[in-house]
């Protein structure tokens, strides 16, 4: 060990470009002579080693370049009398590169190599390496990082994009034990080539900052872009770190009995793959299976988030020398081996005989599995939103996979034909592109009047949050026949994806329920649209209409999927709504309890600013919105469950506003639900810098009147779909109408208010009961009153599909049925729904209404 | 069913394997194809390093005694001193015979 010159200054990167004049490392030659005639190569770089106090010289390695790109890493640590250094490896154990800089704060990365550790060095971050190529790990000295990462410190082993560079990430986590982590994936912006590390990643970084680099020399940097550089890498390992996987180790670990011949592994097979297909061997007999040859080439396992998780076979075959095409199978396909005709023709013949088929699909597995012909396996996800991958939490999109350092690699997603709506792009590289996005975004939400464009632009910025929060409502954008609301929902849906458009969304109400409830499971976390609730041609196809909704909306509200069996009589596994659903519609549904699991908004034609429509719509083309909410994800991920825990407060602390404020049923929680989307998206604006906070902060309390406005409407609309509500509203109406009519108490015309009661008009069809003004009370003939109250509600398409106890109940329950007798049943006082009074000179058994109910629904 | 036939029987049997077994001193193997076979089987041999044995096609050579053949059906044929059917249901009967191992 030699003392360091004096004169070493404390850059960031303290590497001279070349070698130094005089000093322990003056002995660096500036060319480098192959043996055999290999050529003669130039001096690129040299890279001290150092100790952690940066005081020692430990030796060099330098880098030659020859032509042809061919390149030698040469040791310099034999120091001669002098105190030079000379070509010749370190004693073992080796010193570590890069140990100087284990006093910078934060993660400590593992390179391979001193070029990636000095590149890392450069944007000030703790890296290390080991001298001696990726082979050589087990004989350096890791103790400084052992020391490191028993004193709390994150230590991060970032393997080169290749099988060699995952061997020495297992390597070198088998020295340091448990303590030592790992990239995953190389991080977001690495370029996708075989062998990419930090050097590759950097290198992309400045490309797209317009910045030439020779990957070898310290980049010129300002403190800010280092800084920006830093905070980049830190975000996107924390997107792909985990523990190292024991495939890598076992890849990485030795054969037994050192090198060795692979060929011994096998050993005899009695299934052969000829030319003439699969054949089973048996002593001294062979027996042919078919005449084709098949392997198993990949395994992918379908995630859709349940416990569920299919595997789907691959199959490749080969008939008489020609390939067949690839036939993709369940495993359950695969074992009763009929899809040999199926998918190849019937020239692929499977031989008969008792067994065969066993021994044909045992065979096919066996030899997929044999050798070095490994089937690959992989999964692929089916769903939409956030799943927590190796510890990281990501979104998972059919196009870009969002995590905290944006866009994660390695994760296939398949959304069948969902695929084209639901393709996020990766997040925003720049600020200005962030900006721009957040941008398109916030204009989206300005092309409807407020009271349209708030709850619409909270939904998308909702969506993503809709499992995490259990989000039970539905948004039902109603609106007459053009008034372009499936134009104005594709605008939000292609916050999602490009491909949203007016003609191509989610679902329709025309599909079968199923198959609306699979694409709000699948669509998990993400706004899926179901377009076009319109009246039907016919009374059975609404009737029919009415079911899917009622269907889908109870899933929906109750975030419930609908219980089925399998073939075997056991429970399926269930597949609730996942997704927030946006429903488009020209009429609001009948009925209270499904009423109350929406939250109705309702457009007018020609609401919209068409010229602000026409750029969202580009914008949406583009994919600016996706990008929008690619970024808007990205800064989620980053700190997801504490975003969660964070969002639960918030809505139970606007539930309890709205509720204080004076709203009641269902209506606060879904007030709350919006609120909080609509915070989210204003946040978002806000840190794009796009608003101040005090412009966030008056948007906020103008969407919360406007949302409070929206659920008062919304409550009376479900008051009114209330069938207590509904059968008071229609018996007025009946009356006044002239539909039926009230005599008094005396049998008379009623002396005042004669209109009221039915008279209006001179025509008496049908009596339903007395009103007696004196005492402020109707009396109404049960069945008659009832029979005539539910034919007109049928007529007025609000039917009271409801029965008569249950309405009777209800109605006694809001006050607007009184008391009626009191009588004994069984031995016991028994509360009756109607009382027996004396009208001239009978008794009659009738139904007491207080006179008011006719008053107040008059007046409103 | 039907009598193995030759290329069914090399594709079954890896020479390799077929190698590790008749030859007891040969050194292990550390690669494919051409390598040390240790004592040839078919003269009086003492020294080493006279018999290669390739490990993917099966062929074999002396270069002492100048034996040599193509595959391991040539070797087993002229070290047991059988014809070519016989050879052939020989490797089967010693080699492929049901084991229990991964069927039946």
């Amino acid at each position: 060990m030699i003392s360091a010159p004096a004169s070493r200054a404390e850059p960031v990167d303290r590497t001279p470009p070349l070698r130094a004049v005089d000093g322990p490392l003056s002995r660096v030659r500036p060319t480098w002579q192959r043996d055999a005639g290999g050529g003669r190569g130039r001096l690129m770089r040299v890279w001290p080693y150092l100790s952690e106090d940066g005081a020692t010289v430990f030796g060099a390695v330098a880098r030659y370049q020859f032509d042809g790109g061919s390149k030698d890493v040469i040791p310099y640590f034999k120091a001669d009398e002098a105190g030079h250094f000379q070509p010749g490896a370190a004693p073992q154990p080796r010193p570590l590169f890069g140990l100087d800089t284990l006093n910078r704060e934060g993660i400590v990365i593992i390179a391979e190599g001193e070029k990636d550790a000095a590149a890392l060095h450069s944007i000030g971050i703790a890296a290390v390496t080991s001298p001696g190529g990726g082979k050589a790990a087990a004989k350096a000295d890791w103790s400084p990082l052992l020391r490191a990462a028993e004193s709390g410190r994150d230590v991060l082993s970032w393997p080169d994009h290749d099988a060699p560079g995952r061997a020495y990430a297992a390597d070198v986590a088998g020295l340091l034990g448990p303590a030592c982590g790992c990239l995953l994936s190389p991080p977001a912006g690495t370029p996708d080539t075989e062998g990419a590390g930090a050097a590759d990643w950097l290198h992309a970084q400045l490309l797209a900052m317009n910045r030439e680099w020779d990957g070898l020399t310290a980049p010129d940097l300002t403190d800010d872009e280092r800084r920006t550089l830093r905070r980049r890498l830190l975000e996107a390992v924390a997107a792909v770190r985990g523990k190292v996987p024991p495939a890598w180790a076992a890849a990485a670990a030795p054969k037994s009995g050192g090198t060795h011949y692979r060929g011994l592994d096998d050993g005899p097979t009695r299934y052969v793959a000829t030319d003439r297909g699969i054949i089973r061997v048996e002593g001294e007999k062979e027996y042919q299976l078919c005449n084709f040859r098949a392997a198993i080439i990949e395994e992918v396992q379908r995630d859709d988030g349940t416990p569920d998780k299919p595997r789907l076979l691959t199959i490749e075959g080969a008939r008489d020398g020609k390939p067949l095409p690839p036939a993709v199978l369940t495993v359950e396909e695969f074992d009763r081996m009929s899809w040999p005709a199926k998918h190849w023709g019937t020239a692929c013949m499977v031989n008969p005989g008792q067994g065969v088929r066993d021994h044909l699909q045992f065979g096919i597995k066996y030899l997929s599995h044999r050798g070095d012909s490994k089937v690959r396996e992989r999964t692929v996800y089916t769903h939409t939103g956030w799943r927590q991958i190796q510890s990281a939490w990501v979104y998972l999109s059919a196009g870009a996979v969002i995590g905290a350092g944006g866009q994660v690699d390695g994760i296939d997603v398949d959304l069948g034909d969902l695929g084209e709506l639901y393709r996020l792009p990766a997040p925003s590289r720049t600020p200005e592109e962030r900006r721009e996005a957040a941008a398109a975004s916030m204009e989206a939400a300005t092309i409807a009047p407020p009271e349209v464009a708030i709850p619409l632009i909270a939904c998308v910025y909702l969506a993503p949050f809709a499992q995490h929060l259990a989000v039970d409502l539905a948004l039902w954008l109603e609106g007459p026949s053009r008034s372009m609301k499936s134009t104005l929902a594709a605008v939000m849906a292609a916050h999602f994806g490009a491909g949203a458009e007016r003609t191509a969304l989610a679902a329709s109400w025309l599909d079968t329920p199923k198959s609306i409830s699979q694409k709000l499971f699948m669509l998990a976390d993400a706004l899926a649209v179901v377009d076009d609730y319109a009246p039907q041609a016919s009374a059975g196809d609404q009737a029919k209409l009415d079911r899917s909704v009622h269907e889908v909306l109870r899933g929906i509200g109750n975030r419930a999927g609908r219980g089925r069996l399998t073939s075997t009589a056991e429970l399926q596994t269930r597949r609730p709504p996942r997704a927030f659903a946006l429903c488009t519609a020209e009429q609001y549904l009948h009925g209270e309890s499904i009423s109350a699991r929406l939250f109705g908004v309702t457009m007018t034609p020609r609401s919209l600013d068409m010229k602000r429509l026409n750029r969202a719509q580009a914008a949406a083309k583009a994919g600016t919105l996706a990008r929008a909410m690619a970024d808007f994800l990205c800064t989620a991920a980053r700190d997801f469950e504490r975003c969660r825990t964070q969002m639960r407060a918030d809505w139970q602390r606007l539930r309890d506003e709205l509720l204080s404020a004076g709203l009641c049923g269902r209506t606060p929680d879904q007030g709350a639900f919006l609120l909080l989307g609509y915070g989210k998206a204003l946040a978002h604006w806000q840190s794009a810098g796009l608003l101040t906070p005090e412009d966030g902060k008056a948007m906020f309390a103008e969407a919360r009147s406007v949302v409070f406005a929206l659920a008062k409407t919304h409550e009376r609309r479900v008051s009114s779909a209330q069938p207590a509500d509904a059968f008071v509203t229609i018996l007025a109406d009946l009356l006044l109408s002239g539909g039926a009519y009230l005599l008094d108490t005396n049998g008379e015309k009623p002396a005042v208010n004669a209109d009221s009661y039915g008279w209006k008009l001179g025509i008496l069809r049908q009596r339903i009961g007395w009103v007696d003004e004196d005492k402020k009370e109707i009396y109404l003939l049960k069945d008659a009153a009832l029979e005539a109250i539910k034919d007109r509600a049928r007529r007025v398409d609000t039917p009271l599909n409801i029965q008569a106890a249950a309405l009777l109940r209800q109605l006694k329950d809001r006050g607007f049925l009184l008391s009626g007798n009191e009588e004994q049943c069984d031995g016991r006082t028994v509360d009756r729904t109607t009382r027996v009074v004396r009208i001239q000179n009978k008794s009659v058994r009738v139904l007491v209404l207080p006179l008011s109910v006719l008053d107040h629904q008059e007046g409103d | 069913m039907a009598a193995l036939r030759a290329d069914t029987l090399k594709a079954a049997l890896p020479a390799a394997v077929y190698y590790a077994r008749m030859l007891p001193t040969m050194p292990p193997a550390r690669r494919g194809g051409w390598n040390d076979g240790g004592l040839c089987p078919f003269h009086e041999d003492a020294h080493k390093g006279n018999f290669r044995v390739n490990l993917d096609t099966g062929a074999f050579v002396c270069f002492a005694c100048g034996e040599k053949g193509g595959d391991i059906i040539a070797f087993h044929q002229r070290t047991r001193n059988l014809s070519f059917p016989d050879t052939i249901a020989d490797l089967g009967r010693s080699f492929l015979a049901s084991s229990g191992q991964y069927d039946d």
